[in-house]
């Protein structure tokens, strides 16, 4: 298989097949909380691809070669929930610096990312794909990606549903909540289908 | 300037005391994950070909296979090896004697979903390999578990990986 | 409020997941299997436990301005030595929370009870406030994952190899249940079910994920309009 297309299967699988959100429930606070308004769930995607993106970028030279090679890989909770706290107050204050109208648009969500199972997750996530999958620099920060575009989809198909929902009456007790996580189920049912298909389009 | 250097020292020390805990921590915990971790797997070994005594690691690298290890006495070899299945990898040890034949099958620690991918752990699913020449199969000679396709065909893909490596050893013999 | 109302009020009255919203990650992703949501409860309550202690008694230590990453760091050591002392003692249910194991570091529910209870209240209180808002997550998550075990796989696994057949293998399982689908349907009719009984006895309780509980916001002023849609562009 060639670079591009094992490429190209790693993020596809991870938008579709392995969709953080709805398969893996990794970042579901953000999901059910800041999905309610389409413009504010493209917002804080937007802002977690980029985060996602970027904290592997580093999360993952860190490990391969400065914690494991000194035995230090019992570390990398520790280290890299630092990295992505700092990573987070930097963007931020260079966004604030330099371009203020991303800030503008980005910014009310970058300190909620922090505490975003999401982006821990997907560089924990990655530094075990390198012996279980071999994946190198490369394919973590595309796996990356994939996992962002993948809430990305999440959001903004939920923030669809729930504004349907807001003219809904459910039984007073699912009201709010209930209701919210029930639809998630269905939008999680469709995503099941799609379990193989990426595997099975590539490999003929 | 005490004022602006309290937060980074306290910090600092906060880090660097949480480290040393890790570390103490990990000088006492990591011998027994590591001897854990390879009685587990003896075991494991053991119960597949119980004709062997001691197990040796096959050097060489197979495709989908994570290792090969051949029994000192003869009594054949025990490969695992593994392909992805619904979550995560499926890791198949499947276990050869001398004459090429299959002795048993064992899947274990999968995190497929429980009552549907994760059948393919139970017995009723591996016996079915059991007695069978080492020869790769297809997804249609074997019996798959309902609803779990996915699954099934990842322990197959893996357990075609061990017969594709027993084969090369054996030829290399 | 007395030493024991400190305890007890994480059990029911202000229990994490089903009355505050947090730490609704694990709650859908590990309670496949009943022991999976009691393993995943106790170990969060350790590390809640050893982190509010710690952090209480660094109370007046700890700036200010660096407190969020110093309870950060505080934690994620903790879960890192929860991790250890697992894979030591229970390999298996290692291998079953995978991620979401490490994951406890950015839990809502112990950085939350870090910035609201353990950073001003004396360490005893802060020990008892942990204890209960630990088995309170332990509690929802047992209920959720034994109901999903059972109407799922038909079986309730206590602890590894002490299984029982609640339904006959004879019917088929509701194998839905296990899958995520079934998480976020199960895990929104027990908050109705909650919401329900809180109404019978008089009480309106409206559930919302929001960023009022999310300790995060507590330093970003702006964000939590954003998060409820008011604020923003």
């Amino acid at each position: 298989m060639s670079l591009g297309v094992k490429l190209a299967m790693i993020f596809l699988t991870m938008v579709f097949v392995d969709n953080y959100v709805l398969v893996q429930f990794l970042g579901i606070c953000p999901f059910l909380g800041v999905s309610k308004k389409l413009n504010s769930a493209v917002g804080m995607s937007v802002a977690v691809i980029f985060v996602m993106v970027l904290a592997t970028a580093v999360t993952f030279p860190l490990y391969v070669y400065l914690l494991e090679p000194n035995g230090l890989g019992y570390l990398n909770t520790i280290a890299f929930i630092l990295i992505i706290a700092t990573l987070v107050q930097l963007v931020e204050t260079v966004l604030k610096k330099f371009i203020p109208s991303l800030y503008k648009a980005l910014g009310v969500y970058l300190p909620l990312i922090t505490t975003n199972c999401a982006i821990l997750g997907v560089t924990l996530l990655n530094i075990d794909n390198i012996t279980e999958n071999g994946y190198g620099f490369l394919e973590s920060v595309v796996c990356a990606a994939g996992a962002g575009v993948g809430f990305m989809l999440a959001m903004v198909l939920f923030a669809g549903v729930r504004q349907r929902l807001e003219e809904a009456q459910p039984p007073k007790p699912f009201e709010g909540l209930p209701i919210t996580l029930v639809s998630a189920s269905l939008v999680s049912l469709s995503f099941m289908s799609f379990g193989g298909i990426i595997e099975a389009i590539f490999n003929g | 300037m005490m004022k602006l250097l309290k937060p980074v020292i306290v910090l600092t020390l906060i880090c660097l005391v949480a480290s040393a805990g890790l570390a103490y921590t990990n000088s006492v915990t990591a011998p027994i994950i590591e001897e854990n971790e390879r009685i587990a797997a003896d075991t494991a070994r053991k119960a597949l070909l119980p004709e062997a005594d001691t197990f040796s690691e096959v050097e060489g690298e197979f495709e989908g296979v994570t290792d090969a290890y051949r029994a000192d006495n003869g009594a054949g070899y025990v490969i695992t090896g593994t392909a992805k299945g619904y979550d995560g990898q499926v890791p198949v040890m499947v276990a050869f004697d001398p004459d090429g034949t299959v002795v048993s099958v064992y899947i274990s620690g999968t995190s497929e979903t429980p009552g549907l991918g994760k059948k393919v752990e139970e017995a009723g699913f591996l016996s079915q390999f059991t007695g069978l020449a080492a020869k790769t199969l297809t997804l249609s000679e074997i019996d798959a578990i309902t609803g779990a396709t996915i699954s099934s065909n990842a322990a197959l893909t893996a357990y075609n990986y061990a017969v594709s490596a027993y084969l090369t050893l054996k030829a290399g013999e | 409020m007395g030493k024991f109302s400190t305890f007890s009020k994480g059990l029911l009255k202000e229990n994490p997941v089903l009355k505050l919203v947090l730490g609704t990650c694990p709650t859908l992703a590990v309670t496949t299997l009943a022991f999976n949501g009691i393993g995943m409860g106790l170990a969060a309550t350790f590390v809640l436990i050893c982190s509010n202690v710690l952090i209480s008694a660094l109370r007046k230590v700890i700036p200010n301005q660096v407190r969020i990453p110093a309870f950060i760091t505080v934690i994620a050591a903790f879960v890192t030595i929860v991790q250890m002392l697992v894979k030591v003692l229970l390999p298996a249910l290692d291998e079953a929370l995978g991620v979401f194991l490490p994951l406890i570091t950015v839990n809502c529910i112990i950085l939350g009870r870090a910035e609201m209870f353990a950073s001003k209240n004396p360490v005893l209180d802060s020990a008892l406030d942990g204890l209960g808002m630990g088995l309170g997550f332990t509690l929802a998550l047992t209920v959720m994952a034994s109901v999903r075990e059972i109407l799922g796989a038909g079986t309730l696994t206590l602890l590894p190899g002490v299984t029982f057949q609640i339904i006959p293998q004879s019917v088929d399982p509701f194998g839905i249940m296990i899958t995520p689908p079934g998480g976020f349907f199960i895990f929104g009719v027990t908050m109705a079910l909650v919401i329900y009984l809180e109404g019978r006895k008089g009480r309106k309780i409206k559930l919302e994920a929001s960023c009022s509980s999310c300790p995060a916001a507590a330093g970003c002023p702006g964000a939590c309009e954003g998060c409820d849609g008011k604020g923003g562009e």
